[in-house]
């Protein structure tokens, strides 16, 4: 039995108008995503999924398919296992430790927290490290008597260039991983590597700026009030409850790593883990789903949908051909991607632009003359490093603006320029040109 | 049947600032102290014993018994209070690492325990937590009365997870009803906990501190943030381990009723 929609009870239902339309809900969708001060991106993405199934660009069952259920247990999996290391205490520790380290020195405040920022966010995803991370910042260098911006954006900056370096640190990678087949030692193995170097590129520039602007001068020379600080800072956790969530957490890590050899999709692995993780920490489930971004998933979900639609209609396929017709070979595919996806992830949301190159990225792979797999390791650098670009690149870096206003320090557009792009352009080239460079000595 | 006897094990070297400390306890209990020293040099034994006679201290000392069987020793001497020293680590290395006399108390009920910080050489201060479902008349009133006899500084605390309700009610309530609710809850359970005090205690005054957060996590860092020297848990409350995990000082396990 033909499936009756809207479109086709008016006479519009054809191929062709059904190609077209699908091309407008998602310029339409991005629009409203875009223009963040009118529309929230959560409303605009599950209007247009959902537009899409009301107009019959796409059926209810088609819709559901369309969502990648991967990206979707894995960044519900992860936010549940984060939500109980956060109920355990375990980076008010990490923060503490810090601090204590640090001794109140901007130089080392900024070097530890930035490393400490990067690594948890190769592992956890940037909004979450981001959220922790920023308050503890702020109080601690507002009580030293240092701006908290400079040190603040730091932080964001190291947080996506971190996130670069797995499978599960930021969300284009989770799309990349998922959509393209890829495994979380395939990530390893092709950017962190990659990300190790560009992090210290990318602290030597950032240091190198706030050293040069006068941030990293010691304000606070009076040793008991500094020692009062450090003994002030509130660490209340609990022992086991972290004990619980770091075996889960580390179990689930070497899962990552083994998962093509027990044939599960990382998502699975994610989500039966947390529900481990649950069972075993005895916390209430709805004090643990408080703190997953239930907002970040409906994103996804209605996104999903939109790009379902274009895939449905072919659109993916005419752009494959287009790209192909740009990109001839993977050499210069890795520095036209990429540049591209960094400049375009810079000024809006890449996690919509991340999940539309996959698609075409998966119809350029059949039809093709050559291997598309350095490609995707350029969107994924383009797309996360590209985050860096400007203060709307990256979701973490609109929490950390959100966070930084919210306690009387906000961040300019152009405070968080200053520092980001210098930072991101550099990054971007060192990142693109290494594995440019791997792939020439190495070969594809 | 009243024993009247404080045991005390070491296990290796003996720790002397633990000693003093118990030491201290038994003077102020007027109880025996006894001592079971478990694989102890014998130059200690004597330094221990130079000690307790210096301090003019009623002891005994055990040191035939094998680890392995000291728990089984110690429940048969069914002693007042039991004190055994706990290592003292950070809380990451607690983590990965439950202490030896953490893992060795496990399984000993209705004996009052202490788990002595390997650094603490005074009781000066102490925090009794109230648990308002778990506390008993019984325990408070031993647990004062523990306080009272070594005649320190000692408080009482209770604490109302107020985040827990509030961000219940706010999912079926509006806010301002929901705050209302939780202020009646919040009334309710100090209500409960100031009349326990009151009954068990037969009118003596104590302070009470009222604290906000989940209490296994925020009476820990109460103690640990006024410092105090001993936080007082009764042993049958909820999330026992985690409040003697999260504490980075002295412990006291205190039973809920007088028996076996």
């Amino acid at each position: 039995m033909e499936h009756q929609t809207i479109l086709s009870m008016i006479g519009l239902g054809s191929k062709e108008n059904l190609y077209w339309i699908s091309i407008l809900l998602f310029a339409g969708t991005y629009a409203m995503i875009i223009l963040e001060k009118f529309f929230h991106r959560v409303p605009a993405a599950l209007l247009g999924g959902t537009f899409a199934i009301f107009l019959g660009v796409v059926t209810p069952e088609g819709a559901w398919e369309a969502i990648d259920h991967n990206t979707m247990f894995l960044l519900i999996g992860m936010m549940i296992i984060v939500s109980v290391l956060i109920e355990s205490g375990f980076f008010s520790i990490l923060s503490s430790m810090a601090l204590r380290i640090t001794k109140g020195d901007p130089f080392k405040i900024v070097l530890t927290f930035t490393l400490l920022t990067a690594v948890l966010s190769a592992f956890l995803d940037n909004v979450t490290t981001v959220l922790f991370m920023v308050p503890i910042l702020i109080s601690i260098t507002s009580k030293l008597k240092l701006k908290p911006v400079p040190y603040v954006i730091a932080t964001v900056l190291a947080s996506n260039i971190g996130g670069t370096a797995t499978l599960i640190g930021d969300p284009p990678n989770i799309i990349i991983g998922s959509l393209g087949g890829f495994t979380f030692m395939d990530f390893i193995v092709n950017l962190a590597p990659i990300v190790v170097v560009t992090h210290i590129i990318g602290t030597i520039i950032f240091i190198g700026m706030m050293k040069y602007q006068g941030h990293l001068e010691v304000k606070l020379t009076d040793e008991k009030e500094l020692k009062r600080i450090i003994e002030e800072q509130k660490v209340e956790y609990d022992v086991i409850l972290m004990r619980k969530g770091l075996i889960v957490f580390g179990i689930t890590v070497i899962l990552f790593f083994l998962h093509h050899i027990l044939h599960l999709e990382a998502g699975t692995i994610a989500l039966f883990m947390a529900s481990v993780l649950m069972i075993w920490a005895k916390e209430s489930p709805e004090k643990i789903f408080e703190r997953v971004e239930w907002t970040t998933l409906m994103f996804f979900l209605g996104l999903f949908v939109v790009i379902g639609g274009l895939e449905h209609s072919g659109v993916f396929e005419d752009a494959a051909h287009l790209v192909a017709g740009v990109i001839t070979d993977p050499m210069s595919g890795i520095l036209i991607l990429g540049g591209l996806s960094a400049f375009i992830s810079g000024i809006v949301d890449n996690i919509p632009f991340t999940m539309a190159m996959s698609y075409v990225l998966i119809d350029l792979a059949k039809t093709a003359a050559f291997d598309v797999e350095p490609l995707w390791w350029a969107l994924a650098l383009g797309a996360c490093l590209g985050g860096n670009l400007t203060i709307i690149g990256a979701s973490a870096n609109v929490v950390a603006a959100g966070l930084s206003e919210r306690e009387g320090y906000p961040i300019k557009f152009f405070d968080f320029v200053k520092q980001g792009t210098p930072v991101t352009v550099v990054t971007v080239i060192v990142a693109l040109g290494l594995l440019w460079l791997k792939y020439a000595i190495f070969g594809i | 049947m009243p024993v009247n006897k404080i045991v005390f094990l070491q296990k290796g070297n003996v720790n002397f600032n633990n000693l003093k400390v118990a030491s201290f306890i038994s003077q102020k209990l007027q109880k025996k102290l006894v001592l079971f020293l478990i694989e102890v040099p014998e130059n200690q034994k004597e330094k221990v014993k130079d000690q307790l006679f210096s301090l003019n201290i009623d002891f005994e000392i055990r040191n035939q018994i094998e680890y392995g069987e000291a728990k089984e020793e110690i429940k048969a001497e069914k002693p007042d209070l039991f004190i055994i020293t706990r290592e003292k680590i950070s809380p990451f290395e607690h983590i990965f690492k439950i202490t030896s006399s953490e893992r060795f108390i496990k399984g000993f009920e209705y004996i009052d325990i202490l788990l002595l910080q390997e650094d603490c050489n005074k009781i000066e201060k102490i925090l009794i937590n109230v648990d308002k479902e778990t506390a008993t008349l019984y325990y408070i009133k031993s647990a004062y009365t523990f306080a009272k006899k070594l005649g320190v500084d000692f408080k009482m605390i209770t604490s109302f997870y107020e985040v827990f309700y509030e961000n219940r009610l706010r999912k079926t309530h509006p806010d301002e009803e929901a705050k209302q609710l939780v202020a009646e809850l919040f009334k309710e359970h100090l209500d409960a906990v100031k009349e326990k005090i009151a009954r068990s205690l037969e009118g003596e005054e104590v302070e009470l501190i009222v604290a906000k957060g989940d209490p296994k996590k925020e009476i820990p860092y109460y103690a640990r943030k006024h410092q105090y020297d001993l936080l007082i848990i009764n042993e049958d409350i909820n999330d026992k381990d985690s409040y003697i995990e999260n504490s980075e000082m002295s412990v006291g396990i205190f039973k809920d009723e007088e028996g076996a």
